[in-house]
């Protein structure tokens, strides 16, 4: 459903064919793991089966004398790395953390942390000879839980980590508390003493993994001339080549990524883990290499989301919330590096409240160190204050959607960072909720609950770069740098059609490798239909620009006499009109000046925050926990929606992946710290039977820092979820859960009071 | 490791191979014989990504053996439809949007043949309880169903 | 002027101020104008000529990559975050 006025677009806003559908659904697509290269062999890497210990001692030999064995390799294979952070694509990164990550040197963290890597003619060879790698450890007690980790007696993770303050403070003694960081306003004690109702409570979600169907993988030839060339699934084959550089020491330019189809990343495909290895196995066999992770390592061993405590207060006086306190505990995994500081930004960025003080706190534990998810670092944030809303509108007795509305903000209130928002849209998302079909329909049958929740995300520009190439028949086409992981391929080629004034069909799109366009960041933070798109744009001018300079040519004119709309160069006098047609121009291309071709190339500012409030219906049943979604429907403000199949289908994944978070998904570990549900039998996501419909309602309001009005849709969908589905639990069997999951299991202890 | 040899039907065509006894219909397919429209996703039968027909029933190519194929039917995503002329699935898949990554797409659209081959016209909750062993992380399955069942409208009645 | 919000953990270095209005044409050089009003504000931002990597500049709500000699203009409002990532 959307709600919008009469488009003034001929291409955005309908629904065509994405260009690589027809690859994808016929299974010729390649993605990461079809590579198949001439002498190819296969790598497997052997993981600690400790959470944390020291290595003391690796002994390979036994493994290099297996069959069909070529290559093995330890940490002692990569050169040292320096310990000092650097950017390489999207956040900063410890070069010693992020190598040690990938082979680690003298301690392990986390089980499945990875020692060694072999490879072999076949994979099976592979997998015989890790068991006979030998690898003493020194086992260590491992520290599993926030706040376990938080406290001053808990093991040590390093013993060279203190907690960095943001005024370059140092806490006296090593802690694994990586930082604190704070944002405060106004008087918090005397607005909670003025306050009619408070509510105060914790909150704890679980670690939880994007879950992309795609396990991650890696192939590297390591070149006869030294270049090496990777082939892989990721969100940014430009990180990797800066991150495989930086860990190699090798030089950028002579490292070629081939980003391959990618089967899903939702901020996990960002990190390196494999190229590295792939790539030093390459170079000691003198062969391709293809290395791949099972389900069970990408459980263990790469980046999932931080799980979280959150302590929160809230007070509200008169309708009005007036103070809030919130302290904010995220798992990093193994080294520093959790969403803490998007979550302490984000939480109250629906609302305008005077008074707060939000602390966070970045803390390393005994488990997979930590990579984006979807809204890095809010969804958990929003849990907390979404429910505590909820609980204060109850007990003040107002409809919570009213709540959300009296205290929204607008153009003008400030985050808690202190910056005045610009044009925001979460007061249109409520309103819509308020007004839609199903808030407005009652909900009735024993054990049946409704929930609302808002949530924010602050989207990201960042750098995008494409070339547009017209060929004589009047095509185009277009060359870009960002992984097409939901049909950016489609959104990218309409906008360029729009800005061009032709037919979708006419622009090829083609994502190219390192070598082939120029520096591109992450398809993350929402960003590639946005700033690609602003760079599609950018081309598409540069293009008319050169039509019009040719046709103009030809006519005697100047250039600026002769104007570009509708895909034709008029020129209009008082005595005549005349017009060309882009096929005409593109066809005479070598004999007006040669290849006419269009360039975009920015840093893209504007991206303008998504806002998003949803609405659930759920049934409880008391006996056995289980908790049925009935229907759901999401308000998203989008901008304006180039694809809206695609911009539904954003929100509608989002939302199922919230679905997950809220009732069944979490990492759950023994106390040594080995992971007892890594496989997506036990690590159970949700089916197609598990959920109805998803109802995505599309407000756009067009973005004014856009040339088509495009704001990120892809991460706050995931944000509202969890809160949503809590809020309507309570509704059902008031009984207010603050513990995620909200499982079967979970479900039953708490109501029946078992736990 | 000893390798024997197989013979079956894959996609309409006697095919021959060898394969370790250890290796896996899925193996086999994507590392023997070049068939890397079937994907793996989890190697142990829970996420449908490597879904094909055996006899025409569907089944995850990642748990049967290899050597279980000898005298054998297999279709495999590359068996069904052609750029040319794609099967009813493979259309209302695109025309629904029903993939975003695309690498559970084509279990999808195995598993979905094999529903629409037994029940040409399923409804919404059929279609839902048919396709739960198949996962995908991107779409939420809403679009995916509405393919199916779009695809079903355009199935001729059983005879 | 440009309106520099002082993020809470360096409020100390300000004589406590949440706000301050500081003359600057680029970013540069307010965070030299604010550092002689509160001396040690510019490392704690700046280090080597970049932004620190785990804080980001914000102008207007916006973090983005910004050079030093990012012109800001009259009522420009700044201030410093903690660097975020996206998914
Ligand atoms: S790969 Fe066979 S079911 Fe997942
Ligand atoms: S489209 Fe990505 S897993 Fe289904």
């Amino acid at each position: 459903m959307t709600t919008t006025e009469r488009s003034p677009y001929k291409v955005i806003g309908t629904r065509p064919i994405r260009p690589d559908g027809v690859e994808k659904v016929t299974g010729k697509a390649q993605y990461g793991a079809d590579v198949r290269l001439p002498g190819m062999i296969h790598g497997r890497l052997l993981r600690s089966p400790h959470a944390h210990a020291y290595i003391r001692r690796i002994d390979t030999s036994a493994a290099e004398k297996m069959p069909g064995v070529l290559a093995v390799l330890t940490h002692h294979d990569f050169p040292a790395a320096r310990d000092e952070m650097q950017e390489l694509g999207e956040g900063a990164v410890n070069l010693k953390e992020l190598s040690d990550n990938i082979l680690a040197s003298d301690k392990v963290l986390y089980r499945g942390h990875a020692v060694a890597a072999v490879a072999a003619l076949s994979p099976h060879q592979a997998e015989e000879a890790l068991k006979k790698i030998v690898v003493e450890y020194e086992v260590l007690p491992p520290v599993l839980d926030v706040m376990d980790a938080m406290r001053p007696d808990a093991p040590l993770l390093s013993e060279t980590r203190f907690t960095r303050e943001m005024t370059g403070q140092k806490s006296e003694k090593p802690s694994n508390i990586a930082s604190h960081l704070q944002f405060k306003s106004g008087d918090v004690e005397a607005a909670f003493a003025e306050a009619d109702a408070i509510v105060e409570r914790d909150y704890t979600t679980k670690m939880v993994h994007q879950g992309y169907i795609e396990p991650h993988n890696a192939t590297a030839s390591w070149n006869a001339d030294g270049t090496i060339t990777i082939w892989t699934s990721t969100q940014g084959p430009f990180v990797v080549r800066a991150q495989v550089a930086e860990v190699l020491r090798h030089p950028i330019s002579t490292i070629r990524v081939i980003p391959m189809e990618i089967g899903g990343g939702f901020g996990g495909k960002i990190p390196i883990y494999l190229d590295p290895v792939a790539a030093l196995l390459s170079k000691k066999s003198g062969r391709p290499v293809k290395v791949l992770m099972s389900r069970t390592d990408v459980f263990e061993a790469s980046g999932p989301t931080s799980g979280t405590h959150i302590a929160l207060k809230v007070g509200v006086k008169d309708g009005v919330i007036t103070a809030v306190k919130a302290d904010l505990a995220y798992e990093a995994g193994a080294y520093a590096g959790s969403p803490v500081g998007a979550g302490a930004l984000m939480m109250l960025s629906p609302y305008n409240i005077e008074n707060f003080q939000i602390d966070g706190y970045d803390v390393v534990v005994n488990k997979p160190k930590t990579s984006a998810y979807r809204a890095p670092g809010a969804p958990a944030a929003a849990f907390a204050i979404e429910s505590a809303l909820d609980e204060l509108a109850h007990k003040i007795g107002a409809d919570p959607l009213e709540l959300r509305k009296k205290n929204t903000a607008r153009e003008g209130t400030r985050r808690v960072d202190g910056t005045a928002f610009p044009r925001i849209g979460h007061e249109e998302c409520v309103d819509a909720a308020l007004n839609s079909a199903h808030y407005r329909s009652p909900i009735e049958g024993p054990n049946r609950g409704r929930g609302v929740a808002s949530g924010y995300w602050i989207n990201a520009g960042m750098q995008s770069s494409v070339v547009a190439a017209v060929n004589t028949d009047g095509t185009v086409n277009l060359i870009e740098g960002s992984t097409d992981i939901g049909g950016t391929r489609a959104s990218l080629a309409m906008q360029l059609a729009e800005t061009l004034g032709l037919p979708f069909d006419v622009i090829r799109p083609t994502v190219a490798d390192t070598d082939s366009v120029g520096y591109n960041d992450v398809t993350g933070g929402s960003r590639t239909t946005f700033a690609s798109g602003m760079a599609v744009h950018e081309a598409g001018l540069d293009i008319q620009r050169q039509m019009r300079e040719r046709a103009a040519k030809g006519w005697g004119v100047a250039a600026d006499a002769v104007s570009y709309a509708d895909g034709r160069v008029t020129l209009k006098t008082d005595s005549e009109t005349k017009e060309l047609s882009f096929a005409e121009i593109a066809k005479k291309a070598a004999s007006t000046g040669g290849p006419i071709v269009g360039r975009g190339s920015l840093t893209a500012r504007g991206a303008g925050a998504a806002y998003a409030t949803h609405i659930v219906d759920v049934e409880v049943d008391p006996d056995t926990g289980k908790v049925t979604i009935l229907r759901y429907t999401a308000v998203q403000d989008v901008g304006t929606a180039i694809h809206p199949s695609y911009v539904e289908g954003q929100i509608q994944g989002g939302v199922v992946q919230g679905i997950g978070w809220a009732l069944n998904e979490e990492y759950y570990y023994d106390d040594d710290g080995r992971m007892a549900n890594s496989s997506y039998l036990d690590y159970r996501m949700p089916t197609a039977l598990d959920v109805p419909m998803i109802d995505a309602v599309l407000v756009e309001v067009p973005n004014p820092g856009h040339p088509y009005g495009v704001r990120g849709v892809g991460e706050v969908p995931i944000v509202p979820p969890l809160a949503a589905i809590a809020n309507a639990i309570a509704d059902a069997t008031g009984h207010r859960f603050t513990s995620l999951p909200m499982s079967p299991r979970r479900v039953v202890e708490e109501l029946h009071g078992l736990s | 490791m000893a390798r024997t040899q197989v013979q079956s039907r894959i996609n309409g065509v006697d095919t021959d191979f060898l394969c370790e006894p250890r290796q896996s219909v899925l193996e086999v397919l994507r590392d023997e014989l070049g068939l890397t429209g079937s994907k793996e996703g989890c190697n142990n039968g829970n996420c449908g990504a490597c879904s094909v027909l055996l006899n025409g029933r569907v089944v995850n190519s990642c748990c049967v053996l290899g050597v279980e194929l000898e005298g054998a039917e297999l279709t495999t995503i590359e068996g069904i439809g052609n750029p040319d002329k794609l099967h009813p699935l493979q259309q209302a898949f695109l025309e629904e949007a029903a993939l975003q990554c695309g690498i559970c797409t084509p279990g999808f659209i195995v598993s979905a043949k094999a529903l629409l081959d037994a029940e040409p016209h399923p409804d919404e909750h059929r279609v839902r309880f048919w396709l739960a062993g198949n996962l995908c992380r991107c779409t939420g399955y809403d679009k995916i169903v509405r393919a199916v069942l779009k695809a079903a409208d355009q199935m001729p009645e059983k005879v | 002027m440009a309106m520099v919000i002082v993020p809470a953990p360096l409020r100390d270095l300000c004589g406590g101020a949440a706000r301050l209005d500081v003359a600057g044409a680029t970013l540069e050089e307010l965070l030299r104008n604010v550092d002689a009003l509160c001396p040690g504000f510019y490392g704690r931002v700046i280090e080597n000529g970049q932004v620190r990597p785990e804080v980001a500049v914000a102008i207007n709500g916006e973090a983005a990559n910004y050079p030093l000699f990012e012109p800001l203009s009259p009522g420009s409002e700044v201030t410093i975050i903690p660097a975020i990532g996206g998914g």
